[in-house]
């Protein structure tokens, strides 16, 4: 009877441990970066030819006051990052610029593409690019009290632990549309999410706008 | 189904209350997926234990019972987007995967055990039920599915006595073959068992 004790005994301390280093726990916040590209097959059968990019980051912004303030930190990299993509597909007499301002800022990195500003004549395109980005504050850390276990003489209770339901993120979106003269009628959408107030944030975010021209074959 | 547990509790019960000759074995599994279970974690895994307990019906005939837990998990950030669609949109989803795979095989079991002075090799095989839950996990969103279905373990091992005394150790090395079921593919996978055996 004792050996039989032993032997679930150790079958029970071999499953805790198990459980215990049960993988997945140290998962750094660059492993939760994500790139989704969303369309709708139908649009793209006649995929568009040029496209003209609204240069300005928007910053969309809920009601709730969860919102961190954004100062244009990366509109460089989602800019440009976007403007080298759109170029790559439709080359670059078809991409344009299109501002609102007197002076193009951020300094666009291909100085030939032409830039059409308001009042001038707009050129026929097919697509417009409109990048906004999204940065919501929505941690929520609370303090997790685990159950009290009787010991052997008193009921022993585990520390209290911290734990954290959700973290601050930020997402950066380029959504495609048609334009009023255009031919076809693409409407897409990718979210870059991941985008954190970090200095390594303007590189991954280059690397996921990349990313999401990548896995989109089908915009030309 | 039914069935099969009765006669698995009947079997444990005649075990743990059998006079008859038994061999007892908790051992660490070392796994390594195969065909679809490899495509999906193809790396080694260190997370497994398994009980196997055996009685013995003649000198070299035991029937059993074998329970298992093979916890296997990799790190993917090289894979290409998965795609999805709902309501007519179209999507991919592109970013770091971590798959996770819990395997938990519950079979009888039948070995040889071949006659030896020191070392006692023995052969066999395990048949019964698999369970496993299968998870990928892509930034904050998580794709799962499980299944139960019917699973083969042939598998060759020895017991090594610690001197003369009935404890000693447990190697061996075990395929499992569970069939497809549900949202599943079918389960290959390879394990390594080291462990602590005990013989009376």
């Amino acid at each position: 009877m004792k050996k039989t004790m032993l032997k679930f005994v150790a079958v029970f301390i071999l499953a805790t441990l198990l459980v215990s280093c049960y993988p997945g726990d140290d998962v750094s916040v660059k492993d939760l970066d994500t790139t989704s590209t969303f369309y709708k097959k139908s649009d793209f059968t006649t995929p568009p030819k040029s496209a003209m990019i609204y240069w300005n980051v928007t910053q969309l912004k809920g009601e709730d006051g969860d919102d961190i303030d954004y100062s244009g930190e990366i509109d460089a990299e989602v800019l440009n990052t976007t403007l080298d993509n759109l170029v790559k597909l439709y080359g670059v007499d078809h991409v344009y610029i299109f501002t609102t301002k007197d002076v193009v800022l951020p300094v666009p990195n291909n100085s030939n593409v032409r830039i059409v500003k308001r009042g001038d004549q707009i050129p026929s395109v097919d697509a417009a690019i409109i990048p906004s980005i999204v940065l919501r504050e929505k941690t929520s850390v609370g303090i997790i009290y685990p159950p009290c276990l009787p010991g052997w003489w008193y009921w022993y209770c585990f520390p209290p632990v911290i734990g954290a339901s959700s973290y601050g993120v930020g997402t950066v979106i380029l959504t495609m549309d048609a334009t009023i003269n255009s031919g076809s009628d693409p409407s897409w959408t990718a979210l870059m999410r991941g985008l954190l107030s970090s200095s390594s944030s303007s590189s991954r975010t280059v690397s996921r706008i990349n990313q999401a021209f990548e896995q989109s074959p089908y915009l030309n | 189904m039914k069935k099969i547990y009765i006669t698995a509790v009947l079997l444990i019960g005649l075990m743990f209350n059998s006079n008859a000759q038994s061999f007892w074995a908790l051992n660490w599994d070392i796994t390594k997926g195969a065909g679809d279970t490899g495509d999906f974690i193809g790396n080694v895994n260190f997370r497994g234990v398994s009980f196997d307990g055996r009685v013995f019906i003649n000198d070299n005939i035991s029937i059993g019972g074998h329970l298992g837990w093979k916890t296997m998990y990799e790190k993917l950030t090289d894979l290409p987007p998965i795609e999805i669609e709902e309501d007519g949109i179209n999507g991919d989803i592109s970013g770091t995967q971590m798959h996770y795979l819990n395997v938990f095989p519950a079979l009888i079991t039948s070995y040889y055990h071949f006659d030896s002075e020191n070392v006692k090799p023995y052969i066999g095989i395990g048949l019964g039920g698999v369970w496993s839950e299968q998870k990928n996990d892509i930034g904050l969103r998580s794709f799962y599915s499980d299944s139960f279905g019917f699973g083969a373990q042939p598998e060759i091992g020895v017991f090594i006595p610690f001197g003369y005394s009935g404890t000693g150790l447990n190697l061996a090395l075990r395929y499992l073959y569970g069939t497809s079921a549900g949202d599943l593919d079918s389960l290959s996978i390879f394990s390594f068992a080291i462990g602590i055996g005990f013989m009376n």
